[in-house]
């Protein structure tokens, strides 16, 4: 026989066995083995702590009330975790690099680590949770009525304690528990391992529980579509409504609101993260722990619907179908998984409450009131820290029961949780707008969450007492002061949509609004400016640190000990030489500027401007600071690097670009050049032909000599095409010879005796030098000789010294075989020393003063001085004239 | 002596050609080879006609023009430019610089003589 | 797929979620009919869940990794 005291024995077995999970697990992540606890399932498990008593209990009977609509809170998470890489992954992120311990310290900590902003928050979450807390007393006080029979069974009796009292001692037995579970130590990073390993495996119950409950009621019930059709017929039509309308719409956005601002969803999900990629994982495993948990509620509401008696509550169906069943076993299970959900809300809740309103109100409080007293030592400090926890959470579970006192009459679970998610969803603009809003201001978010938050508690969170307070009664009834647009559920007169629409939509427009407009006419202060430039550039600027918050009071030794750590001893001692008592402000001003020189310009106003407002310093938070100043000018370096980088590109681009169109301008040059090469015999050529073509009066003698013109001139076109066409086989690396070990001397001796001739009609001379007795190399005679002429004429030709001299010479040594053609003439301008080789170029200035002939000659020599394997280069002379030298390697 | 023609042209199968057709005209020639012996020739000799090429040693056909139009005494003289660079450029050039007739290379005989004709004021020889 | 085409997939995803759970999209599914009994809005709604979680878990381990998420210092965005 299922008794209310059995049921309560197996529920304090439960919490032993909660407490054991959590002891062995903390033990476990204690001395490093807990590999298994820090697993992305069971991170997973934890975030669906968002399964409470109002999924257990609460689902099935929206379900029953309003149809689909139940969906709704589970799909607006479901796609803020499809989306998780672009929210959650940034809050979990700058959450790790700030030390985020809360929802109400992260925005803080955004807008310039403002305590009023901690304390505004914090003070609106507890209120805002209030209805949510009293959701699961109400839950777990019904699920014991139902147990014992008290309304729908009449008989059993629960020992004449009423509905309140039996919800106070709930409260109180929670409080106990939360208190003994999540405040035995205080970590620095909030993580608590123990707890999330418990909440875990009530994770485990409560979907095994209700999966159990939904086969049995579809075994139950003869199936899926039987459940379904006998629904039909009876005339149950609960999807008649219009399930997706503006409701259906604004529970969304609500669910998906309340999954990033509930406290203990931002508790678990980004402050007990211990790795970013777990996320990854609950990206598609919490929406699936979803689904499964909604599954059956349907076909659970559906078959309670039909099979149980008219006014039965059906909340409660989830226990009372297995009551009713005879299956006392599984209703104990249910009861176990219902529990579950609740105590799983309200240990994580209240401890993250706690750690807001321990953090932000009560630690500053003691602290001024005691003026530092009694927590000198590490271990007050930490005893106060415990004890004001404990406080906090016996707070917020006297704020739940009282709500649940004072609002006992209404029935249903799932408005409660509406409530308490419209109230943590004004922190939503101030989130987003921290994660992604640079030009979010300080006072934009504050006000922002003040309207929301007013405009919640007047038409969502005061509404729900008008069946205790007469004056609520009438406000709602007719408007404060009779004035009849302010009343709460018609705001602005508008009647016909929805209340929850419609507190929904004035609450969030106004909230966002007010953000945006504030922030628009208000400016950051200089920590506001950091702060947002890191919640910004989270992803651009790896491993920025946050610049930590200095706290003092501006004696010399403060401003000296900051000094010391920045600028070292000696020059400290010599900036504080002389200065005593309050330092004047120019000497804070000349502070500044050599603080300036070495950890920049903005960290020593923050640091300074926070010494002197007054907060004591640690080491600890000037290495931060000064670390982190390191991070931003490594960071300007790097980006300076890079541009140097770019520059040297730019640079190399540019030459290049110059080259070409040097080639290009070479090329046409060259083109223009060899027109004026074909076009000179063609000239001739075709001069002549028309005098002997027309002239009848020619003697014998001329017309030989025209012809034989002709014919010496047809010789030099074919010449020079064969150089052209040469030329253009060198480049296609068609050489048109092998080399063959020759006497190269021959070919120098062939190549003076034919340039003596050119040389004695200009009247120069042509000089031997020193020669080398002989040199064997491996080349082609007649290619050699002719590279030779080109040298030794170019020399002759381009030659106008008033003693024009042009010398040949050779010599061996270290294996190879030099060849120099030196002369006096003009030499070769700098500029043109490398061009002359090019393929195209021809001597710059060389239009007017050289004759023509020239632009082929050296590029192709160099070629075939190369296919011999030895090169051609014009020695670096500072004198008068030219010196070209041919190395070849001697055999 | 006075000249009729003065021919400046550094290629010699090219000068004799000019030699040819224009004694052949009727007309007396000298010759030069360069642009420096084409300026004090002009200067001695005061020909009735300069034909002129581009490309000379030491002092370009251009520079030649030049320093001709820039000399009182020899501007009136009329100028015919001769060269293989036939580019618009180069003509464009040569008219800046006040050549009274522009022939490219390679050209036909009676072109050059019809142009010296003309340049000499006489109407075009009919043939 | 390459990092960005991946974060693109992601984010459209998201919205592609968001559209077809909320009016319009979701009501041109509330027909009146019903598979197995069980009325095809229902039916629809879970579809839509269960390809979503698929996607995201598909996604989930592809999207770049913790050390390779951190982009080299540029001028993103």
């Amino acid at each position: 026989m299922l008794t209310p005291d059995v049921v309560i024995a197996v529920a304090i077995g439960y919490v032993g066995l909660l407490f054991l999970i959590a002891y062995v697990s903390d033990r476990q992540a204690r001395n490093d083995k807990a590999a298994f606890l820090r697993s992305p399932f069971i991170y997973t498990l934890a975030i669906s702590v968002y399964c409470t008593s109002w999924t257990f209990y609460g689902a099935v009977g929206s379900a029953a009330r309003n149809g689909l609509e139940y969906l709704a809170i589970y799909l607006g998470p479901t796609l803020v975790f499809i989306g998780w890489w672009f929210v959650l992954r940034r809050l979990v992120r700058i959450s790790h690099k700030q030390r985020i311990t809360s929802i109400a310290d992260l925005l803080s900590a955004r807008f310039g680590k403002s305590s009023r902003l901690a304390v505004l928050i914090t003070v609106i979450a507890v209120i805002g949770i209030a209805p949510y807390i009293a959701l699961q007393l109400k839950a777990v006080t019904s699920s014991l009525q139902a147990i014992a029979g008290v309304g729908e069974f009449p008989g059993r009796t629960l020992r004449g304690i009423d509905e309140v009292g039996l919800a106070l001692a709930v409260a109180a037995g929670m409080a106990l528990f939360t208190i003994l579970f999540g405040t035995r130590n205080v970590d620095a990073k909030e993580q608590h391992h123990g707890v999330v390993a418990a909440i875990a495996f009530e994770a485990v119950v409560k979907l095994a529980a209700l999966l159990a409950i939904g086969i049995f009621v579809i075994y139950a019930g003869g199936g899926l579509e039987a459940i379904f059709s006998r629904a039909e017929a009876a005339g149950i039509d609960i999807y008649s409504t219009g399930n997706f309308d503006d409701r259906w719409v604004a529970m969304n956005v609500l669910s998906a609101a309340a999954i990033l601002c509930l406290p203990r969803q931002f508790q678990i999900t980004v402050v007990e993260n211990s790795n970013e990629n777990h996320l990854r994982t609950a990206g598609w495993a919490f929406p699936a722990y979803l689904l499964l948990m909604s599954l059956f509620t349907l076909p659970i509401a559906l078959f309670g619907l039909t099979s149980m008696p008219a006014g039965a509550n059906p909340d409660m169906f989830v226990l009372t179908l297995p009551l009713s069943a005879g299956q006392e076993g599984l209703a104990l299970f249910s009861f176990i998984g219902g529990f579950s959900s609740a105590t799983s809300m309200i240990i994580v809740e209240s401890i993250a409450l706690s750690i807001m309103v321990s953090n932000h109100i009560v630690m500053p409080i003691m602290l001024r009131v005691t003026q530092g007293h009694g927590v000198a030592s590490a271990r007050g400090v930490s005893r106060l820290l415990l004890n004001s926890r404990r406080f906090s959470i016996a707070l917020i579970l006297l704020l739940g029961f009282l709500y649940f006192y004072l609002t006992r009459d209404s029935d249903a679970l799932a408005p409660i949780g509406l409530i308490s998610f419209c109230g943590v969803a004004q922190f939503l603009p101030a989130i987003i707008a921290a994660l992604f809003w640079r030009e979010a201001s300080l006072k934009a978010a504050t006000s922002a969450v003040a309207v929301g938050f007013v405009v919640w508690a007047w038409s969502s969170f005061m509404p729900s007492f008008q069946s205790s307070s007469p004056l609520v009664a009438q406000i709602m009834a007719e408007g404060p002061w009779g004035l009849a647009w302010l009343r709460p559920e018609a705001l602005f007169g508008v009647e016909s949509i929805d209340p929850l629409v419609n507190v929904v939509f004035w609450s969030l427009f106004l909230n966002t609004v007010t953000l945006v407009v504030v922030s628009l006419f208000t400016s950051q202060s200089v920590l506001e400016r950091v702060q947002a430039a890191l919640f910004a550039d989270l992803f651009r600027r790896p491993g920025a640190g946050a610049p930590a918050v200095i706290r003092g009071s501006a004696t010399v030794e403060d401003l000296y000990f900051v000094a010391e750590r920045v600028l070292g001893a000696p020059r400290a001692k010599a900036l504080f030489d002389g200065v005593a008592g309050a330092p004047p402000p120019q000497f804070i001003d000349r502070l500044e500027r050599e603080l300036a020189g070495s950890i920049g310009s903005a960290s020593a106003h923050v640091m300074l401007s926070k010494v002197v407002s007054g907060d004591a310093v640690s080491l600890e938070e000037v290495f931060e600071m000064a670390g982190e100043t390191r991070q931003v000018i490594e960071y300007s370096q790097e980006l300076e690097r890079t541009s140097a980088e770019l520059r040297s590109t730019a640079q190399k681009l540019e030459e290049a670009n110059t080259q070409l169109r040097a080639i290009d301008t070479e090329k046409d040059e060259f083109l223009s050049q060899v027109s004026h090469e074909v076009r000179t015999p063609m000239t001739s050529i075709r001069s002549f032909s028309e005098i002997l073509l027309e002239e009848q009066r020619l003697t014998a003698d001329e017309r030989q000599r025209f012809v034989k013109t002709i014919h010496q001139e047809s010789l030099r076109l074919t010449k020079l095409l064969d150089d052209i066409l040469g030329m253009s086989a060198l480049d296609h690396g068609e050489h048109g010879w092998d080399n063959a070990p020759i006497e190269a001397e021959h070919s120098i001796d062939r190549a003076i005796e034919v340039c003596s001739a050119l040389a004695r009609q200009r009247r120069m001379q042509l000089t031997v030098g020193s020669r080398a007795p002989s040199a064997v190399i491996s080349g082609e005679p007649d290619r050699l000789c002719q590279v030779l002429i080109n040298l030794v004429s170019n020399a002759i030709k381009y030659n106008d010294a008033v003693e024009p001299m042009v010398e040949v010479r050779s010599r061996t040594g270290r294996g190879r075989y030099l060849i120099e053609v030196a002369d006096n003439g003009p030499g070769i301008p700098k500029a043109e020393r490398k061009l002359i080789f090019e393929k195209f170029a021809r001597g710059q200035s060389g239009g007017v003063t050289a004759p023509a002939g020239a632009g082929l000659g050296l590029a192709i020599s160099r070629q075939l001085i190369e296919r011999m394997n030895g090169k051609l280069e014009l020695l670096p002379g500072t004198g008068p004239g030219a010196c070209f030298r041919i190395t070849l390697p001697l055999l | 002596m006075a000249v009729d023609v003065l021919i400046a042209e550094d290629e010699p199968s090219i000068l004799r050609s000019l030699d040819f057709i224009l004694r052949r005209a009727g007309w007396s020639i000298e010759a030069v080879t360069d642009g420096d012996a084409a300026l004090s020739a002009v200067r001695r000799s005061m020909p009735r006609v300069l034909v002129l090429d581009v490309m000379l040693p030491k002092r370009s056909g251009f520079d030649v023009l030049k320093q001709i139009r820039a000399d009182a005494a020899l501007r009136q003289l009329p100028v015919l430019i001769l060269t293989a660079k036939g580019q618009a450029q180069d003509r464009r050039n040569a008219e800046e610089l006040g050549a009274d007739r522009f022939i490219t290379k390679p050209y036909a005989n009676a072109e050059v003589v019809g142009a010296v004709r003309e340049l000499m004021g006489l109407a075009p020889a009919v043939e | 797929m390459e990092r960005r085409k991946l974060e693109s997939a992601a984010l459209f995803l998201s919205l592609l979620g968001v559209l077809l759970i909320l009016p319009p999209l979701a009501v041109v599914f509330q027909l009146e009919r019903r598979l197995f009994g069980v009325p095809f809005e229902v039916i629809y709604l879970f579809v839509c869940w269960l390809g979503l979680i698929a996607a995201a878990f598909w996604l989930g381990r592809r999207l770049p990794r913790e050390a390779e998420a951190e982009p080299p210092a540029e001028g993103e965005d």
